[in-house]
């Protein structure tokens, strides 16, 4: 009987030895996960195009879309913690940026290093050593908006103030309800107006979610109650300037009746995606802020290699704000200079 | 056969059957029921932790519709406060009774104010009685929400005192007047439909919602008023432990005397966390059952393989020890005797039966020569121990004739002559060894007469001899011999009458011929000399005890004996015991 239990053993070793090889391969990798919270978001899909392009081959990274919720995306974090394949870092977008602060807790109970993109954590989240948070400053894009407003209604008896009482009438279509970056770029967009010395009428504001079909939606309703009135659309990303612009080409609000299409009201929007400059080229979008998606993957995938590689923060080519937050200003981009 | 493996030695073919069957049907049964036991737990466990995954992803979703319903009632309020004038009365009163009828609409709103900045003073809301009343500026909905304009602040539920129906408030700085001046908008929320929510969930004895907030105090826990003592504060202490272990995701713990499974998950548009527990005792229970279950089914199955290989080995065993148990009949018997055995069993055991059958059979051959050799042999031994007798009979007899001639005795001569030639006629005439007892008898009354004749009736003699007994078979010319020896070292040289008893009958179921003489006697250590030399082996060439003896064995083996019984001056009886045999 002793041979046979001899056998068997030797089989069961002979099993155990054949699985290590399939787990110890590409052990000199190192390995990256993408959390992002909606595929579906143009600027992050560009976003990850421009990272994942430019990833370096000793890098192996995983992508997983949240598709819009949290819990999921919790789910996914966790996974792939509990799978323990020894991640060195998590990129995450997060849906919820109030739950930043589980996240941040969770990562760092494991040791993981975490870069937040797009959606800024709250203060009280980045406690934690080798946490970061990339995104474009917020501010500086809703100023930027007002700034494209005001060099057009600058001038004395411009045709954009169509009322001519000298007040500038204007909608905001908002982002989601409590995402930083729509809280900051309505605020800011209003603010910097009134600060530039201009007069100002909110006229509605809108909660589109940054998509292009609630945008559309809401472009409706502000249109059937406000019409003509609206002089300026403020966006806060150009997915919903989009939107918009869908419905006023739609029902004939903006018509090229063979020329360049009139622009009864003026739309920015914030972002720079290729569909927005399409516009921009085809004269429906005024203009829009560069939420330099390049530069931002530029500052995450250099943020990844100083912590995956342990280098000294002090040589990072980015401001770091707080010790934790790296902020990319955005440029104005009109038809003046597209071509650039 | 030497190189055998230590472990097969000195054990039965059956033993070996039954324990390599059984070790081998052990082995793919416990396996069998490791493999399906690992599987069943992995996939019950598996199913359960879907289950109570989905259970709780489920409770989430509805606090958090509930939370967002509440923030897009919100929303809608931040869009539409622009339309009023706050800072007009009619305006105000307007939006006032707006907010009146969002909370009509709205069942799980209660009530909705707006508070101005600097003061905290309530400027718009839906309770006529809240109108112009203000706050402290430190009270937290209004703090926290000044604090950070982007967030929505939810409190700490809180058990309302007059009807104990817990509420929840949400509280948010926004902009008014077209984003000239901001405000504080505040929603008391009733929490009751949550709680019913999470009752209506099947989440087993002892399973619950807890909620906590980033500091790891509890905001909520559907197991009732948090910081009680007792039981339950006990309960949540441990809870706490629990929460800080896992921080995002689930787990099995064991929480008071339940199994439970523990998943804990942001909550959308706070930093809290939701945490509920699923009692999961079900699963033990279920995986113990299984497991019982293949335990008794592996032990049938074993029993039955028991019985079965049990029975196997038997059929192939029990032939060989039929086969064995004749082996060991021959073994043990003194004589052999040809016994064939019938084995109906497998091929192999079978040829094996017919092997031994024909290897008894050759036995059998080989011992029926050696017999007939042997016979052969005895035969020859025999007549050369008989013609020994002759010579030296035949001179002393002849020499006494020739003493009866001289002294002109010749009537007594004559007697001795007729003697001696009835005497040999036994001897020779017959080519057999055995004789009618009646023939012996006769041929030793010839002798005592040649002899009472040559010793001048110096001695008597007598003859008792037991009906029936004539007709008997006894070996021939072993009497003579004995008496012979009776006369020369017995009664010679006697000086009162010596006597020889001849006595010849049946003793338990023996052939009994005795010569008694009342001579000299032996001592004891003469007569052991006797037996002695009597079994030494070698054919003694000297007629005599040793002589007969040699032949009663040769022929009858052990059956028969000679015994000499002596006293000293009483005389010596020689009794030579035969079996029975009639002609």
């Amino acid at each position: 009987m002793k041979k046979t239990a001899l056998i068997l053993c030797c089989v069961m070793v002979a099993l155990a030895i054949a699985c290590v090889p399939l787990n110890g391969c590409g052990q000199n990798d190192k390995k990256i996960a993408f959390f992002i919270y909606d595929g579906s978001d143009t600027f992050i899909s560009e976003m990850m195009d421009v990272m994942t392009g430019a990833m370096p081959d000793n890098i192996s990274y995983e992508v997983r879309d949240a598709g819009n919720s949290q819990v999921v995306q919790n789910q996914q974090i966790v996974e792939l913690i509990d799978q323990g394949e020894g991640y060195d870092l998590f990129v995450i977008n997060a849906v919820d940026r109030l739950a930043c602060n589980s996240i941040v807790e969770k990562c760092a109970d494991v040791g993981i290093p975490v870069i937040f993109f797009n959606r800024e954590p709250l203060e009280d989240a980045l406690v934690a050593a080798n946490v970061y948070y990339v995104g474009a400053a917020a501010d500086s894009l809703g100023e930027k908006q007002a700034d494209m407003i005001a060099d057009l209604f600058g001038t004395a008896d411009n045709p954009y103030d169509k009322n001519g009482d000298g007040i500038v009438q204007l909608v905001i279509l908002k982002g989601e309800q409590g995402h930083q970056d729509a809280e900051k770029r309505t605020e800011r967009c209003v603010d910097r107006l009134k600060e530039l010395g201009f007069a100002t009428q909110v006229l509605a504001i809108e909660v589109a979610d940054w998509n292009r079909t609630d945008a559309y939606d809401a472009m409706r309703s502000l249109y059937q109650q406000y019409g003509d009135e609206i002089e300026v659309i403020f966006a806060n990303n150009d997915d919903m300037a989009l939107g918009a612009i869908d419905y006023l080409v739609n029902c004939w609000v903006f018509s090229d009746k063979g020329g360049p299409y009139s622009q009864p009201m003026v739309i920015v929007g914030v972002d720079a995606t290729a569909v927005g400059l399409e516009a921009i080229e085809a004269g429906l979008l005024y203009g829009t802020v560069n939420n330099d998606a390049q530069k931002q993957s530029d500052a995450i995938l250099t943020l990844a290699d100083y912590i995956i590689n342990d280098r000294d923060m002090s040589d990072y080519p980015y401001a770091v704000t707080n010790g934790h937050y790296i902020y990319i200003d955005g440029d104005i981009i009109t038809q003046q200079n597209l071509s650039s | 056969m030497s190189k055998k493996p230590k472990f097969l030695k000195s054990h039965s073919v059956g033993g070996i059957i039954i324990t390599a069957c059984v070790a081998i049907v052990v082995v793919l049964v416990v396996s069998l029921l490791l493999a399906t036991f690992t599987s069943f737990k992995t996939g019950i466990s598996g199913a359960v932790n879907t289950q109570t995954r989905e259970l709780s992803t489920q409770i989430v979703f509805n606090y958090e519709n509930y939370i967002n319903s509440i923030i897009e009632t919100s929303n809608i309020i931040q869009t539409d406060i622009d339309r009023y004038d706050l800072t007009d009365e009619t305006d105000a009163q307007a939006f006032s009774e707006y907010l009146q009828e969002i909370v009509h609409l709205n069942s799980g709103i209660l009530q909705i104010g707006v508070y101005n900045y600097d003061q905290c003073r309530c400027i718009a809301s839906s309770n006529a009685y809240e109108l112009d009343f203000t706050y402290d500026k430190s009270v937290a909905w209004y703090a926290e929400a000044i604090a950070d304009p982007t967030v929505h602040v939810f409190s700490v539920p809180y058990s309302e005192s007059s009807t104990g129906e817990y509420r929840m408030n949400i509280s948010k700085r926004i902009k008014i007047q077209n984003g000239a001046a901001s405000a504080v908008l505040k929603i008391e929320t009733s929490f009751q439909q949550f709680i019913a929510l999470v009752e209506k969930s099947n989440l087993g004895d002892g399973g619950h919602v807890t909620i906590i907030d980033p500091n790891y105090d509890i905001v909520y826990s559907s197991l009732g008023f948090y910081g009680t003592v007792g039981a339950t504060g006990s309960v949540i202490a441990e809870e706490i432990g629990i929460f800080k272990d896992i921080v995002l995701g689930s787990k099995n713990v064991v929480l008071g005397d339940h199994n439970m499974t523990v998943n804990v998950d942001t909550l959308s548009n706070t930093k809290w966390r939701i945490c509920v527990f699923i009692n999961i005792d079900r699963l033990a229970e279920i995986e113990w059952n299984f497991l019982l279950t293949i335990i008794l089914v592996s032990g049938v199955v074993l029993f039955i393989a028991v019985l079965l290989f049990t029975g196997v080995a038997r059929a192939i065993t029990s032939p060989i020890k039929k086969l064995e148990l004749a082996m060991r009949k021959v073994e043990k018997s003194d004589y052999f005797r040809m016994e064939e055995v019938d084995i109906s069993a497998s091929r192999e055991v079978e040829a094996l039966s017919l092997r031994f059958n024909k290897m008894m059979h050759k036995i059998n051959e080989l011992m029926e020569r050696v017999i007939t050799e042997q016979d052969a042999q005895r035969k020859s031994e025999l007549k050369a121990l008989q013609n020994q007798i002759n010579p030296h009979f035949l001179y002393n007899t002849l020499d006494s004739i020739v003493w009866l001639i001289e002294n002109k005795k010749n009537e007594e001569a004559e007697e001795m002559v007729v003697a001696l030639a009835r005497l040999f006629r036994i001897g020779i005439s017959k080519e057999t060894e055995v004789i009618p007892v009646r023939e012996e008898l006769e041929h030793v009354r010839n002798y005592l007469l040649i002899q009472s004749i040559r010793y001048a009736d110096s001695f008597d003699y007598e003859f008792r001899v037991d009906d029936g007994v004539l007709e008997l078979e006894t070996l021939k010319l072993i009497l003579q011999p004995v008496v012979e020896n009776s006369i020369y070292h017995g009664l010679k040289n006697k000086i009162d009458k010596g006597r020889i008893t001849i006595t010849v009958h049946i003793v338990d179921g023996y052939l009994e011929l005795s010569v008694a003489d009342n001579g000299y006697g032996m001592r004891q250590q003469t007569i052991d000399k006797l037996y002695e030399s009597f079994k030494d082996g070698a054919v003694s060439n000297s007629v005599g005890l040793k002589n007969i003896y040699q032949r009663v064995m040769i022929y009858y083996g052990g059956d028969a004996e000679m015994r000499i019984e002596s006293e000293l001056d009483e005389g010596t009886t020689i009794t030579i015991r035969e079996p029975l045999n009639k002609k």
